[in-house]
């Protein structure tokens, strides 16, 4: 028997309430050469059971059952155990497009490219509205990019799902999620590694996956795990060490972690951004002894609120309530133009 | 060297299982300076939403949704509505290369008029390739006369052609409405029009074999009907051209030869085989003076009844 051209991974902990949709859409695909790899991450809910019944149904669906270990651990072991050509992720709280892997899987065919990633809706259960992402820029859209030369695509946001990975790109370079127990950031190690290892990225604007919001359970809206999001930056700085690809992305791995940060202390309550402070400004300390330089901000979105909130993030805290006055009014003043000067598409 | 603008004209009616790789593959065109004109023809499946959804991301994508007419209005309706002064047609179901457009532009000088290169025929997953024959370039008539004789689907088809547009409005070209093999019925008439044909031998394009290998005995001869009556239409198109009007005249003579040959390998019935030979035997006379006559045809008309004995031997 051939082995399938696509593996496709599903962390799987506690995720009864929107599993079934998850696996109609991936059962639904019509790109349908794929093995569906479902981890069940040691779920005490009804979970398992979801899974059985799927898997019995339909022979690309294999489950490995474990004991609970975390989100990163539960991948690597799906990685290990997939056999297709190219990686996809799917997270049990979302969907996707029937033809999400199709379209995928027909740019990496003819670009022959190492990762294809596209864009995502923002999907409100309780409503059903769905916001897309604007993911990537004109210049990056519908190209076959090289990570190294452009670079912005690092400044995306580190989602791992609406992707496909060349499996073999992530053998060579062992790439992993970091063991974390639970659901701990591990995307943003996984994103950059990724792309840092890539030769070639293909970039679609499509909104092929739905990014569920509005569930309460999600550790987004979790207000721990800030440290979380330092080791995964620390890792990818270790990964970059090892791997003899500190020189060219040394740089950018620092503006992502410290965009990150900022991303974190408008997330935060005061007193817990404030703990992570002190750890953000040792980063800083250390990264600009290596070389690292405010300047590299400059032409980034936000560059002067980003600079000062790396050098003095105390102080950035403080001065919180007027940068997020500043956004907003700037976001509304956007939108308004928008309203009167429509956009003339991309 | 300058980019004008290139149409390509997609006509799509139910190949929802093709049209992603279809126009994924115009989106990666390596010419930029490009429009991608895809016409729903009535498609009844989820051809439709997949075109727009996968426009919404390319602004060189444009779907036009019209109730079903054919293939042949829908390449006539994608010529109306191209800005471009080039046009390229790609069938929904069938996939390009990247340097598709580049290199059929590259190949494109300023004498020539159409651009044509070489193609992969897909057949489930068996890759073929067709290669043209090893000549860059012919006038408009030495084309139209390989295209009348030979009867190669390289030169009658539509697709791996750039055409400049003006062929199509400067002679009123169409493809006929209503038809199939609406190709054999027109690309003759685009050749006869442009001053120089270029070849290219790469093949750029895959096609994708849409039948099953093996016709059956009413396609066979509905096939060969159609052959002659392209035949009859060139002959008629071409009345008062002397050069390529005997041209026609032999296509006609190798349509029905390939009447009698079908017949005498069992393909069809006796009574088609039988009706050709007369044919032949009563024009075979008016055919000695035809200066496009070949050598082979010339012999063939030689042996008369003998003729049936001669591809009994050689089969």
């Amino acid at each position: 028997m051939t082995q399938p051209r696509l593996s496709i991974l599903i962390p799987v902990y506690n995720a009864e309430p929107f599993l079934r949709e998850c696996l109609d859409s991936v059962k639904q695909q019509t790109f349908t050469d794929f093995e569906a790899i479902c981890v069940n991450d040691g779920s005490t809910d009804g979970s398992l059971q979801i899974l059985k019944e799927y898997a019995s149904q339909d022979p690309r669906l294999k489950i490995i059952d474990k004991a609970n270990s975390g989100y990163g651990d539960s991948l690597n072991q799906a990685i290990k155990q997939a056999k297709g050509d190219y990686i996809g992720i799917v997270e049990p709280d979302d969907y996707i497009e029937p033809n999400m892997f199709e379209v995928l899987y027909s740019f990496a065919r003819q670009t022959r490219a190492d990762i294809v990633k596209a864009s995502f809706y923002h999907y409100y259960g309780k409503t059903g509205k769905n916001q897309p992402e604007n993911m990537f820029f004109r210049g990056e859209n519908n190209q076959l990019i090289n990570p190294k030369k452009t670079q912005s695509v690092f400044l995306v946001s580190p989602t791992i799902w609406s992707a496909i990975y060349r499996r073999e790109m992530l053998l060579k370079n062992q790439i992993e999620f970091l063991p974390t127990p639970g659901a701990s950031y591990q995307d943003i190690g996984f994103a950059f590694k990724t792309f840092a290892c890539a030769e070639t990225v293909f970039c679609s604007n499509l909104p092929l996956y739905h990014y569920r919001r509005d569930n309460s359970a999600s550790s987004v809206n979790s207000s721990t795990k800030i440290m979380a999001v330092k080791n995964e930056f620390d890792g990818i700085d270790e990964f970059l060490e090892a791997h003899e690809l500190k020189r060219q992305y040394f740089t950018i791995a620092a503006l992502c972690r410290f965009r990150s940060y900022l991303w974190n202390y408008n997330r935060l309550r005061r007193r817990a951004a404030l703990d992570f402070a002190e750890t953000a400004q040792q980063d800083y300390q250390k990264l600009a002894a290596q070389g690292f330089k405010l300047e590299s901000f400059n032409g980034l979105e936000r560059a002067g609120e980003s600079k000062l909130a790396t050098k003095s993030p105390k102080l950035y805290i403080y001065l919180r309530p007027f940068y997020r006055l500043k956004n907003n009014l700037l976001t509304i003043l956007a939108k308004t133009y928008r309203k009167i000067i429509p956009k003339r598409g991309n | 060297m300058e980019k004008p603008l290139v149409s390509i004209i997609v006509p799509a009616y139910n190949v929802q299982d093709y049209i992603t790789d279809c126009l994924t593959s115009l989106t990666l065109q390596t010419y930029a300076n490009l429009e991608i004109i895809v016409i729903d023809d009535g498609s009844t499946d989820q051809t439709g939403n997949i075109c727009d959804a996968l426009a919404s991301n390319d602004q060189r994508i444009r779907v036009i949704h019209q109730q079903n007419a054919g293939l042949s209005s829908a390449r006539n309706k994608g010529i109306i509505e191209s800005k471009g002064e080039l046009i390229a047609f790609v069938d929904g179901d069938d996939t390009v290369k990247p340097e598709y457009v580049e290199k059929l532009v590259e190949n494109l000088s300023e004498h020539d008029d159409i651009s044509v290169c070489g193609y992969l025929e897909k057949d489930n997953n068996v890759e073929k390739i067709v290669q043209l024959p090893a000549v860059e370039r012919l006038s408009g008539i030495e084309a139209t006369k390989r295209l009348l004789i030979n009867q190669e689907n390289y030169d009658l088809v539509a697709w791996n052609k750039l055409y400049r547009k003006k062929l199509f409005i400067e002679h009123r070209i169409e493809y006929p409405a209503g038809e199939i093999h609406e190709d054999s019925l027109t690309t003759y008439k685009l050749y006869a029009a442009a001053r120089q044909v270029s070849f290219c031998q790469e093949p750029l394009y895959t096609y994708r074999h849409r039948s099953g290998s093996i016709m059956s005995e009413t396609a066979k001869i509905k096939s060969l009907e159609f052959r002659e009556r392209a035949a009859n239409e060139a002959i008629e198109y071409f009345k008062n051209n002397t050069e390529l009007k005997p041209v026609a005249e032999i296509a006609l003579l190798t349509a029905k030869f390939a009447y009698l040959d079908c017949a005498i390998r069992g393909e069809i019935d006796q009574k088609h085989g039988d009706e050709a030979e007369s044919w032949i035997k009563e024009h075979k006379k008016a055919y000695r003076h035809n200066p496009s006559l070949t050598k082979k045809l010339r012999l063939y008309l030689k042996l008369g009844s003998l003729y049936r004995a001669f591809r009994g031997i050689t089969n």
